[in-house]
């Protein structure tokens, strides 16, 4: 191996599915994400790396009625992942990458309307990861591909913050919700 | 491995999605003359005539639904139209009851209307001086108050003491930034309002003096009730957010929660201690708990349809649920305990 430490970086959209907390749907309060996100991965052998990855994805809010209402709507989700990268055999000009992990996520999504705010927040571990690239060399350091990914997780905390009250609790019950992304992934070999 | 091993997987994902979304049930109530559509908006009970009252829009009819056989009696007169455009600014949208009346405002023509209900007959009308968006009984004054969000007030009506309950122009009180929905607590004299943000406003219906304004954890106010027993004022948000407050304590926030969004219109069952709430964003109605303290728990998700914001409790543990796009009301059995 000439090269043992990548650097990555992604733009995706992202869907979500399933359930924030009992009665409580994710797509309630936002109709998807767009994920940028930044990855560090070790090569360890020519079919295995180790992934540490992270993303931030502006939430899109189902309620807002004009552009600044929007605009200051705007909720996020971030997510931290730990995984593992298999190289699979090579095919046509790319050499597919299907990667496996785990996680944390933290969610908020909010109305901002003329001034006045209320926020839900969420967070808790994400259970399984799932990925596959398909990156082509752009140059004998740099690869450039589309990718799709979905995780499955669940909440264990969820907060309420308006105006007039501020909750934390545990979420009661476990229910999974989870992503849906397709994106690109450019990467370029550090080392 | 076989096709059905190889899917279990996705199959076991997709079950899990499924059970979590809510579930789908009730029974339907179409509306005469709605087929195309109705822009529901507000939704009374009347224990009296053990009925649904649904302002029918732009069908021109007050429909009356009989809670245990679904059957329609309707009260016509009141503004038709042809096109439904998904609104609820077209006809007859607010409705209440007392002295044996049904009060019902009209917003094309903006005109007040007293319904006599066992004759299906208008009795008297109103102009009023601003579109009506909620109308509401005040036993206490033998008046009826109209929120008038366009004309930002409050337009008070006093009802003659003839058979008709003859109306006439009372007073205006202006609201500034609202008002949004209206309920009467007849048992301390008291009318409920929003702002369209933040904060409720408490009016005597005495005195109509501005006596509190408190804040309601809403970003985007809309629905509320009361629990005049308990003492429970129940502040909605558009965001899902559903908030009880201490009415007796100048508005305390006792708990919140949020669940489901695109809330508007939202029903009470006081012997049940259950709150409907139905959401255009999240197409479904939440039934909430609350407890005798003031706290909030969830007890269930169904499913609604497209543009469902409006809902109203009976005393026969029923939730009623609008389908504008279907011009129907959906009844769905509560199955969940008393939560007091």
């Amino acid at each position: 191996m000439d090269h043992t430490l990548e650097l990555g970086a992604t733009v995706a959209i992202a869907e979500p599915l399933g359930m924030a907390a009992q009665g409580a749907t994710v797509s309630d309060t936002t109709f998807g994400a767009t994920p940028i996100g930044l990855d560090l991965s070790y090569v360890l052998t020519a079919r295995f790396a180790i992934v540490l990855a992270g993303s931030y994805a502006p939430t899109i809010p189902t309620l807002c009625e004009s552009t600044n209402s929007c605009t200051s709507s705007l909720g996020s989700d971030t997510q931290l992942a730990a995984r593992g990268r298999l190289f699979l055999p090579r095919v046509w000009r790319t050499t597919p990458r299907l990667e496996l992990g785990i996680g944390y996520e933290w969610l908020t999504t909010k109305l901002v309307d003329n001034g006045a705010s209320a926020s839900r927040s969420y967070r808790g571990p994400t259970l399984a990861s799932v990925e596959l690239g398909l990156p082509f060399q752009l140059g004998s350091r740099w690869t450039l591909g589309p990718f799709a990914s979905g995780s499955l997780g669940v909440f264990t905390h969820e907060g309420l913050t308006t105006d007039g009250f501020r909750s934390s609790t545990d979420v009661s019950g476990r229910v999974v919700h989870g992503w849906v992304h397709l994106g690109a992934r450019l990467s370029v070999m550090a080392l | 491995m076989t096709p059905l091993a190889r899917s279990l997987p996705m199959l076991m994902l997709l079950a899990v999605f499924a059970a979590c979304t809510g579930t789908e049930a009730g029974a339907a109530a179409p509306i005469p003359g709605g087929s195309t559509g109705i822009g529901f908006d507000d939704l009374r009970y009347s224990p009296t005539l053990h009925a649904v009252l649904a302002p029918g829009g732009r069908a021109g009819v007050l429909a009356m639904i009989d809670a245990d056989t679904r059957a329609v009696t309707t009260v016509s007169g009141l503004t038709t139209s042809e096109s439904y455009d998904g609104s609820h600014d077209v006809g007859a949208t607010s409705v209440d009851e007392g002295r044996g009346l049904l009060f019902v405002t009209d917003r094309t023509t903006q005109e007040l209307h007293v319904i006599d209900p066992k004759a299906r007959t208008i009795l008297s009308s109103l102009s009023l001086s601003a579109s009506p968006d909620y109308v509401r009984y005040v036993a206490a004054t033998n008046e009826v108050w109209i929120s008038e969000p366009s004309g930002s007030q409050l337009e008070i009506i006093s009802l003659g003491n003839d058979a008709a309950a003859t109306p006439r122009f009372g007073a205006v009180i202006p609201v500034d930034n609202g008002p949004e929905s209206l309920v009467i607590d007849q048992r301390a004299g008291r009318a409920y309002t929003h702002r369209w943000q933040s904060t409720t406003l408490v009016f005597d219906v005495r005195t109509r003096a501005l006596v509190s304004e408190w804040p309601n954890g809403c970003a985007a106010s809309r629905g509320l009730a009361v629990d005049e027993a308990r003492g429970f004022f129940f502040a909605g948000c558009s965001e899902g957010t559903l908030s009880v407050l201490d009415a007796a304590h100048d508005g305390h926030v006792l708990s919140s929660i949020a669940r489901g969004a695109g809330y508007d219109v939202i029903g009470y069952n006081p012997s049940l201690g259950h709150v409907y709430l139905a959401g255009t964003a999240c197409r479904c109605l939440v039934v909430l708990g609350v407890s005798a303290t003031g706290q909030l728990g969830l007890l269930g998700r169904f499913d609604a349809e497209n543009g469902s914001h409006c809902a109203v409790a009976d005393d026969r543990g029923h939730a009623w649920v609008c389908d504008p796009d279907g011009g129907q009301l959906w009844r769905i059995d509560d199955p969940y305990p008393v939560s007091f």
